[in-house]
Protein backbone atom coordinates (compact mmCIF):
# COMPACT_ATOMS: atom_id res chain seq x y z
CA UNK A 1 0.00 0.00 0.00
CA UNK A 2 1.16 3.62 -0.84
CA UNK A 3 2.37 5.72 2.40
CA UNK A 4 1.09 8.93 1.39
CA UNK A 5 -1.62 10.08 -1.37
CA UNK A 6 -1.39 13.07 -3.50
CA UNK A 7 -3.97 14.48 -4.88
CA UNK A 8 -3.70 16.21 -7.96
CA UNK A 9 -3.43 15.64 -11.92
CA UNK A 10 -0.48 15.11 -13.84
CA UNK A 11 -0.50 18.25 -15.98
CA UNK A 12 -0.11 20.25 -13.09
CA UNK A 13 3.23 21.72 -12.36
CA UNK A 14 2.59 22.21 -8.30
CA UNK A 15 1.17 18.22 -8.37
CA UNK A 16 4.25 17.01 -10.14
CA UNK A 17 6.37 19.36 -8.13
CA UNK A 18 5.43 16.85 -5.15
CA UNK A 19 5.14 13.78 -6.90
CA UNK A 20 9.29 14.47 -7.80
CA UNK A 21 9.77 15.00 -4.38
CA UNK A 22 8.32 12.12 -3.23
CA UNK A 23 9.99 9.70 -5.81
CA UNK A 24 13.68 11.76 -5.14
CA UNK A 25 12.86 10.80 -1.54
CA UNK A 26 11.93 7.39 -2.18
CA UNK A 27 8.22 7.64 -0.90
CA UNK A 28 5.21 5.76 -2.57
CA UNK A 29 2.26 7.35 -3.28
CA UNK A 30 -0.64 7.19 -4.61
CA UNK A 31 -1.78 9.78 -7.29
CA UNK A 32 -6.16 10.40 -6.77
CA UNK A 33 -7.16 12.19 -9.45
CA UNK A 34 -8.04 15.30 -8.17
CA UNK A 35 -8.59 18.56 -10.36
CA UNK A 36 -8.99 22.40 -8.62
CA UNK A 37 -11.97 23.24 -7.61
CA UNK A 38 -12.79 19.36 -6.25
CA UNK A 39 -10.51 19.43 -3.23
CA UNK A 40 -13.36 20.18 -0.85
CA UNK A 41 -13.31 19.31 2.42
CA UNK A 42 -9.57 19.15 2.38
CA UNK A 43 -8.62 22.13 1.04
CA UNK A 44 -11.04 25.17 0.96
CA UNK A 45 -8.96 27.51 -1.25
CA UNK A 46 -9.86 25.17 -4.06
CA UNK A 47 -6.43 24.24 -5.39
CA UNK A 48 -4.27 21.19 -5.70
CA UNK A 49 -2.00 19.32 -4.91
CA UNK A 50 -3.30 18.46 -1.57
CA UNK A 51 -1.48 14.94 0.31
CA UNK A 52 -2.67 12.62 3.13
CA UNK A 53 -0.08 10.95 5.14
CA UNK A 54 -2.45 8.48 7.85
CA UNK A 55 -4.88 10.51 8.78
CA UNK A 56 -3.14 14.24 8.06
CA UNK A 57 -4.32 16.50 4.99
CA UNK A 58 -1.74 19.39 4.20
CA UNK A 59 -2.26 21.30 1.29
CA UNK A 60 0.20 23.95 -0.68
CA UNK A 61 2.80 22.20 -2.41
CA UNK A 62 6.13 23.83 -0.58
CA UNK A 63 4.62 22.98 2.46
CA UNK A 64 4.19 19.11 1.31
CA UNK A 65 7.61 18.92 -0.32
CA UNK A 66 8.82 20.03 3.15
CA UNK A 67 6.69 17.76 4.95
CA UNK A 68 8.11 14.87 2.82
CA UNK A 69 11.04 15.86 3.51
CA UNK A 70 11.12 16.11 6.80
CA UNK A 71 8.78 12.94 7.47
CA UNK A 72 10.84 10.16 5.47
CA UNK A 73 14.61 8.39 5.25
CA UNK A 74 15.97 9.08 2.16
CA UNK A 75 18.08 12.00 0.55
CA UNK A 76 17.63 15.46 1.60
CA UNK A 77 15.28 17.58 -0.19
CA UNK A 78 16.68 20.64 1.72
CA UNK A 79 20.54 21.73 2.40
CA UNK A 80 21.25 20.87 6.05
CA UNK A 81 23.12 23.89 6.54
CA UNK A 82 21.51 26.75 7.40
CA UNK A 83 23.00 29.34 4.71
CA UNK A 84 22.17 26.13 1.58
CA UNK A 85 18.71 25.75 3.40
CA UNK A 86 18.13 29.68 3.28
CA UNK A 87 19.30 30.15 -0.53
CA UNK A 88 17.35 26.89 -1.05
CA UNK A 89 14.40 28.63 0.52
CA UNK A 90 15.08 31.77 -1.74
CA UNK A 91 15.08 29.91 -4.89
CA UNK A 92 11.94 27.80 -4.34
CA UNK A 93 10.02 31.20 -3.32
CA UNK A 94 10.92 33.19 -6.48
CA UNK A 95 10.12 29.88 -8.69
CA UNK A 96 6.81 30.48 -7.07
CA UNK A 97 6.49 33.87 -7.41
CA UNK A 98 8.54 35.44 -10.15
CA UNK A 99 8.64 32.24 -12.20
CA UNK A 100 5.18 31.77 -11.72
CA UNK A 101 3.38 35.27 -12.03
CA UNK A 102 5.71 35.53 -15.73
CA UNK A 103 6.04 32.26 -17.33
CA UNK A 104 3.18 30.22 -15.78
CA UNK A 105 0.24 32.28 -15.18
CA UNK A 106 1.30 34.92 -17.80
CA UNK A 107 2.31 32.71 -21.14
CA UNK A 108 1.34 28.72 -20.46
CA UNK A 109 -1.46 29.13 -18.44
CA UNK A 110 -3.25 31.32 -21.31
CA UNK A 111 -1.71 29.44 -24.09
CA UNK A 112 -2.68 26.33 -22.90
CA UNK A 113 -6.30 26.88 -22.54
CA UNK A 114 -6.44 26.88 -19.05
CA UNK A 115 -6.49 30.71 -17.79
CA UNK A 116 -7.85 33.42 -19.58
CA UNK A 117 -5.25 35.88 -21.22
CA UNK A 118 -5.60 38.42 -23.76
CA UNK A 119 -2.59 38.39 -26.75
CA UNK A 120 -1.70 41.77 -25.59
CA UNK A 121 -1.06 39.98 -21.46
CA UNK A 122 0.78 37.31 -22.66
CA UNK A 123 3.38 39.70 -24.73
CA UNK A 124 3.83 41.58 -21.32
CA UNK A 125 4.23 38.59 -19.47
CA UNK A 126 6.87 37.27 -22.36
CA UNK A 127 8.63 40.14 -21.51
CA UNK A 128 8.93 39.52 -18.33
CA UNK A 129 9.60 36.06 -18.61
CA UNK A 130 12.91 36.69 -20.48
CA UNK A 131 14.09 39.35 -17.85
CA UNK A 132 13.31 36.30 -15.11
CA UNK A 133 14.73 33.57 -16.43
CA UNK A 134 17.64 35.30 -17.63
CA UNK A 135 18.52 35.67 -14.19
CA UNK A 136 18.11 31.92 -13.38
CA UNK A 137 20.59 31.39 -16.82
CA UNK A 138 23.08 33.50 -15.07
CA UNK A 139 22.62 32.13 -11.99
CA UNK A 140 23.26 28.53 -13.31
CA UNK A 141 26.18 29.25 -14.77
CA UNK A 142 27.77 29.12 -11.24
CA UNK A 143 25.81 26.44 -9.97
CA UNK A 144 25.14 23.28 -10.97
CA UNK A 145 22.18 23.60 -9.48
CA UNK A 146 19.89 26.58 -8.22
CA UNK A 147 20.88 25.87 -4.34
CA UNK A 148 23.78 24.48 -4.98
CA UNK A 149 25.86 21.07 -6.53
CA UNK A 150 23.04 19.23 -5.17
CA UNK A 151 19.42 18.76 -6.36
CA UNK A 152 17.21 20.61 -3.93
CA UNK A 153 13.37 21.29 -3.85
CA UNK A 154 14.10 24.30 -5.51
CA UNK A 155 15.21 22.32 -8.70
CA UNK A 156 11.81 20.23 -8.83
CA UNK A 157 9.62 23.14 -8.16
CA UNK A 158 11.53 24.82 -11.74
CA UNK A 159 11.48 21.51 -13.74
CA UNK A 160 7.52 21.35 -14.55
CA UNK A 161 6.96 24.75 -15.09
CA UNK A 162 10.54 25.14 -17.71
CA UNK A 163 9.69 21.67 -18.96
CA UNK A 164 6.90 23.33 -20.43
CA UNK A 165 8.78 25.93 -22.28
CA UNK A 166 9.52 23.59 -25.43
CA UNK A 167 5.77 23.69 -26.49
CA UNK A 168 5.13 27.24 -26.78
CA UNK A 169 7.04 28.75 -29.53
CA UNK A 170 8.29 31.92 -27.83
CA UNK A 171 9.26 30.28 -24.67
CA UNK A 172 11.07 28.12 -26.60
CA UNK A 173 13.32 30.38 -28.09
CA UNK A 174 14.09 31.82 -24.76
CA UNK A 175 14.51 28.58 -23.27
CA UNK A 176 17.01 28.04 -26.27
CA UNK A 177 18.75 31.29 -25.78
CA UNK A 178 19.65 30.20 -22.41
CA UNK A 179 22.34 27.82 -22.34
CA UNK A 180 22.01 27.27 -18.44
CA UNK A 181 19.14 26.60 -18.01
CA UNK A 182 19.59 24.14 -20.65
CA UNK A 183 22.26 22.59 -19.53
CA UNK A 184 20.52 22.28 -16.13
CA UNK A 185 17.73 20.96 -17.74
CA UNK A 186 19.38 17.83 -19.45
CA UNK A 187 21.08 17.29 -15.95
CA UNK A 188 17.25 17.11 -14.51
CA UNK A 189 15.58 15.58 -17.43
CA UNK A 190 18.27 12.46 -17.32
CA UNK A 191 16.56 11.89 -13.69
CA UNK A 192 14.41 9.08 -13.00
CA UNK A 193 11.63 11.08 -11.39
CA UNK A 194 11.46 13.41 -13.86
CA UNK A 195 10.67 10.79 -16.72
CA UNK A 196 7.81 8.92 -14.67
CA UNK A 197 6.24 12.19 -14.07
CA UNK A 198 6.35 13.18 -17.69
CA UNK A 199 2.73 15.18 -18.32
CA UNK A 200 2.98 14.59 -22.30
CA UNK A 201 0.55 17.49 -22.26
CA UNK A 202 0.34 20.18 -24.72
CA UNK A 203 -2.60 21.90 -23.54
CA UNK A 204 -6.31 21.95 -24.01
CA UNK A 205 -6.15 23.45 -27.64
CA UNK A 206 -4.37 21.14 -29.16
CA UNK B 1 27.76 39.85 15.77
CA UNK B 2 27.27 41.86 12.78
CA UNK B 3 24.29 43.41 12.90
CA UNK B 4 21.39 42.14 10.40
CA UNK B 5 20.29 45.13 7.96
CA UNK B 6 17.17 45.00 5.98
CA UNK B 7 16.08 46.61 3.19
CA UNK B 8 13.16 47.75 2.39
CA UNK B 9 10.15 50.40 3.40
CA UNK B 10 8.11 50.25 6.43
CA UNK B 11 4.83 50.98 4.58
CA UNK B 12 5.84 47.19 2.63
CA UNK B 13 3.79 44.59 3.86
CA UNK B 14 6.58 41.57 3.07
CA UNK B 15 9.09 44.27 4.53
CA UNK B 16 7.16 44.08 8.03
CA UNK B 17 6.88 40.98 8.06
CA UNK B 18 10.53 40.67 8.06
CA UNK B 19 11.35 43.94 10.84
CA UNK B 20 8.19 42.02 13.11
CA UNK B 21 9.93 38.59 12.85
CA UNK B 22 13.30 40.36 13.98
CA UNK B 23 11.14 41.95 16.93
CA UNK B 24 9.37 38.64 18.21
CA UNK B 25 12.76 36.85 17.85
CA UNK B 26 14.97 39.65 19.92
CA UNK B 27 17.39 40.56 16.68
CA UNK B 28 18.47 43.93 16.15
CA UNK B 29 18.34 45.31 13.12
CA UNK B 30 19.23 48.20 10.65
CA UNK B 31 16.39 49.24 8.60
CA UNK B 32 17.77 50.99 5.13
CA UNK B 33 15.26 52.55 2.96
CA UNK B 34 15.03 50.70 -0.18
CA UNK B 35 12.38 50.77 -3.01
CA UNK B 36 12.04 48.19 -5.57
CA UNK B 37 13.85 50.29 -8.57
CA UNK B 38 16.31 50.29 -6.16
CA UNK B 39 16.95 47.14 -4.88
CA UNK B 40 18.86 45.50 -7.83
CA UNK B 41 22.08 44.98 -6.91
CA UNK B 42 20.75 42.81 -4.06
CA UNK B 43 17.77 41.35 -5.69
CA UNK B 44 17.58 40.88 -9.25
CA UNK B 45 14.14 40.07 -9.32
CA UNK B 46 13.89 43.79 -7.83
CA UNK B 47 11.44 42.68 -4.86
CA UNK B 48 11.95 44.23 -1.42
CA UNK B 49 12.79 43.49 1.31
CA UNK B 50 15.99 41.34 0.96
CA UNK B 51 18.74 41.40 3.83
CA UNK B 52 21.96 41.42 4.51
CA UNK B 53 24.00 39.76 7.30
CA UNK B 54 27.44 39.77 6.99
CA UNK B 55 28.52 38.20 3.90
CA UNK B 56 24.74 36.73 3.44
CA UNK B 57 22.76 38.76 0.79
CA UNK B 58 19.28 37.28 1.40
CA UNK B 59 15.96 38.00 -0.23
CA UNK B 60 12.19 36.60 -0.49
CA UNK B 61 10.47 37.03 2.70
CA UNK B 62 9.98 33.27 3.60
CA UNK B 63 13.16 32.19 3.42
CA UNK B 64 14.66 35.29 5.68
CA UNK B 65 12.27 34.08 8.01
CA UNK B 66 13.55 30.48 8.31
CA UNK B 67 16.83 32.08 8.16
CA UNK B 68 15.71 34.20 11.22
CA UNK B 69 14.83 31.31 13.34
CA UNK B 70 17.61 28.64 12.22
CA UNK B 71 20.38 31.07 13.01
CA UNK B 72 18.97 33.43 15.74
CA UNK B 73 17.91 32.22 19.26
CA UNK B 74 14.68 33.71 20.73
CA UNK B 75 11.22 32.82 20.37
CA UNK B 76 10.45 29.77 17.65
CA UNK B 77 8.48 31.61 14.52
CA UNK B 78 7.86 27.68 13.45
CA UNK B 79 6.15 25.07 15.97
CA UNK B 80 9.07 22.58 16.95
CA UNK B 81 6.75 19.01 15.66
CA UNK B 82 6.70 17.92 11.81
CA UNK B 83 2.70 18.40 12.01
CA UNK B 84 3.16 22.23 13.35
CA UNK B 85 5.84 23.07 11.09
CA UNK B 86 3.69 21.54 7.91
CA UNK B 87 0.17 23.19 8.89
CA UNK B 88 2.61 26.42 9.30
CA UNK B 89 4.34 26.51 5.67
CA UNK B 90 0.29 26.05 5.03
CA UNK B 91 -0.81 28.57 5.96
CA UNK B 92 2.16 30.90 5.06
CA UNK B 93 1.73 29.48 1.85
CA UNK B 94 -1.88 30.05 1.35
CA UNK B 95 -1.17 33.40 2.66
CA UNK B 96 1.91 34.37 0.06
CA UNK B 97 -0.23 32.66 -2.39
CA UNK B 98 -4.31 33.11 -2.26
CA UNK B 99 -4.37 36.67 -0.20
CA UNK B 100 -1.50 38.26 -1.69
CA UNK B 101 -3.41 37.53 -5.43
CA UNK B 102 -6.55 39.19 -4.15
CA UNK B 103 -5.96 41.41 -1.28
CA UNK B 104 -2.79 42.55 -2.02
CA UNK B 105 -3.73 42.77 -5.90
CA UNK B 106 -6.75 45.02 -4.88
CA UNK B 107 -5.06 47.33 -2.42
CA UNK B 108 -2.01 47.66 -4.75
CA UNK B 109 -4.71 48.77 -7.44
CA UNK B 110 -6.28 51.19 -5.02
CA UNK B 111 -3.56 52.66 -4.19
CA UNK B 112 -2.37 53.38 -7.89
CA UNK B 113 0.86 51.28 -7.26
CA UNK B 114 -0.25 48.62 -9.08
CA UNK B 115 -3.35 49.52 -11.43
CA UNK B 116 -5.43 47.25 -12.56
CA UNK B 117 -8.19 47.50 -14.74
CA UNK B 118 -11.80 47.65 -13.31
CA UNK B 119 -12.82 44.10 -14.01
CA UNK B 120 -9.80 42.92 -12.50
CA UNK B 121 -10.03 45.07 -9.53
CA UNK B 122 -13.58 43.36 -9.10
CA UNK B 123 -12.31 39.78 -9.61
CA UNK B 124 -8.97 41.24 -6.45
CA UNK B 125 -12.41 42.11 -4.65
CA UNK B 126 -14.31 38.74 -5.62
CA UNK B 127 -11.22 36.48 -4.43
CA UNK B 128 -10.23 38.55 -1.26
CA UNK B 129 -14.32 37.79 -0.35
CA UNK B 130 -14.12 34.36 -0.94
CA UNK B 131 -10.90 33.86 0.85
CA UNK B 132 -11.23 35.67 4.05
CA UNK B 133 -14.19 33.78 4.93
CA UNK B 134 -11.19 30.34 5.03
CA UNK B 135 -9.15 32.27 7.26
CA UNK B 136 -11.84 33.49 9.19
CA UNK B 137 -13.24 29.75 9.66
CA UNK B 138 -9.49 28.79 10.75
CA UNK B 139 -9.04 31.43 13.25
CA UNK B 140 -12.61 30.32 14.80
CA UNK B 141 -11.14 26.90 15.63
CA UNK B 142 -7.32 27.91 16.60
CA UNK B 143 -6.08 30.58 18.60
CA UNK B 144 -3.29 31.72 15.78
CA UNK B 145 -3.22 30.26 12.10
CA UNK B 146 -1.12 27.52 13.02
CA UNK B 147 -2.50 26.60 16.44
CA UNK B 148 -2.46 28.06 19.51
CA UNK B 149 0.67 29.95 20.06
CA UNK B 150 1.96 32.67 17.08
CA UNK B 151 3.99 31.96 14.67
CA UNK B 152 5.34 32.90 10.91
CA UNK B 153 2.02 32.34 9.69
CA UNK B 154 0.57 35.06 11.24
CA UNK B 155 3.45 37.50 11.19
CA UNK B 156 2.61 37.45 7.30
CA UNK B 157 -0.61 38.00 7.45
CA UNK B 158 -0.78 40.76 9.89
CA UNK B 159 1.04 43.48 7.45
CA UNK B 160 -1.95 43.05 4.93
CA UNK B 161 -4.84 42.54 7.05
CA UNK B 162 -4.08 45.66 8.96
CA UNK B 163 -4.74 47.42 5.84
CA UNK B 164 -7.97 46.43 5.33
CA UNK B 165 -9.81 48.89 7.49
CA UNK B 166 -8.16 51.87 5.51
CA UNK B 167 -10.38 50.70 1.67
CA UNK B 168 -13.40 50.72 2.49
CA UNK B 169 -14.58 47.83 0.54
CA UNK B 170 -12.17 45.46 2.39
CA UNK B 171 -12.79 47.12 5.41
CA UNK B 172 -16.76 45.57 4.52
CA UNK B 173 -15.08 42.29 4.04
CA UNK B 174 -13.08 42.46 7.64
CA UNK B 175 -16.08 43.81 9.52
CA UNK B 176 -17.97 40.55 8.56
CA UNK B 177 -15.09 38.59 10.07
CA UNK B 178 -15.28 38.07 13.78
CA UNK B 179 -12.50 35.55 14.41
CA UNK B 180 -10.09 37.43 11.79
CA UNK B 181 -11.31 40.22 14.25
CA UNK B 182 -10.61 38.88 17.52
CA UNK B 183 -7.05 37.39 16.15
CA UNK B 184 -6.44 41.18 14.69
CA UNK B 185 -7.13 43.20 18.27
CA UNK B 186 -4.93 40.22 20.31
CA UNK B 187 -1.71 41.07 17.14
CA UNK B 188 -2.06 44.76 17.62
CA UNK B 189 -1.27 44.96 21.42
CA UNK B 190 2.20 43.24 20.69
CA UNK B 191 5.46 45.27 20.76
CA UNK B 192 6.25 43.89 17.59
CA UNK B 193 3.29 45.39 15.55
CA UNK B 194 3.19 48.74 17.13
CA UNK B 195 6.99 49.05 16.84
CA UNK B 196 6.19 48.66 13.20
CA UNK B 197 3.28 50.76 12.25
CA UNK B 198 4.21 52.20 8.95
CA UNK B 199 3.81 55.85 9.88
CA UNK B 200 3.19 57.27 6.40
CA UNK B 201 0.08 55.09 4.86
CA UNK B 202 0.05 55.55 0.96
CA UNK B 203 -3.42 57.66 0.25
CA UNK B 204 -6.38 55.96 -2.06
CA UNK B 205 -5.54 56.90 -5.72
CA UNK B 206 -8.79 58.95 -6.82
Amino acid sequence: MATIQIYGVPPSPFTRATRLAAREKGVEYELVPTRPGETAPINPLGKIPMMKHGDFTLYESPAIARYIDRTFDGPPLWPTDAKGSSLCDQWLSVVCDSMVQTALAGVIGPRFGIIPGTEEGIQVALKRSARVVGIFDKHLADHRFLAGEQVTAADLFLVPIFFYFPEIPELKVLAEASPNCGRWARDMGARPSVKATDPQFRGLNR
Amino acid sequence: MTAIKIHGMPPSTFTRTVRLACHEKGIDYELVPTTPGDITALNPFRKIPAITHGDLVLYESTAILRYFDRAFPGPKLWPEDSVGIARCDQWVSAICDSLVNAALRYMASRYGFLPAPAEMQQKYLDKTREVVPIFDRQLGKTRYLAGEAMTAADLFLAPLYFYFPDIPELKMIADSAPNCARWAREMSARPSVLATAPADKPRLAA
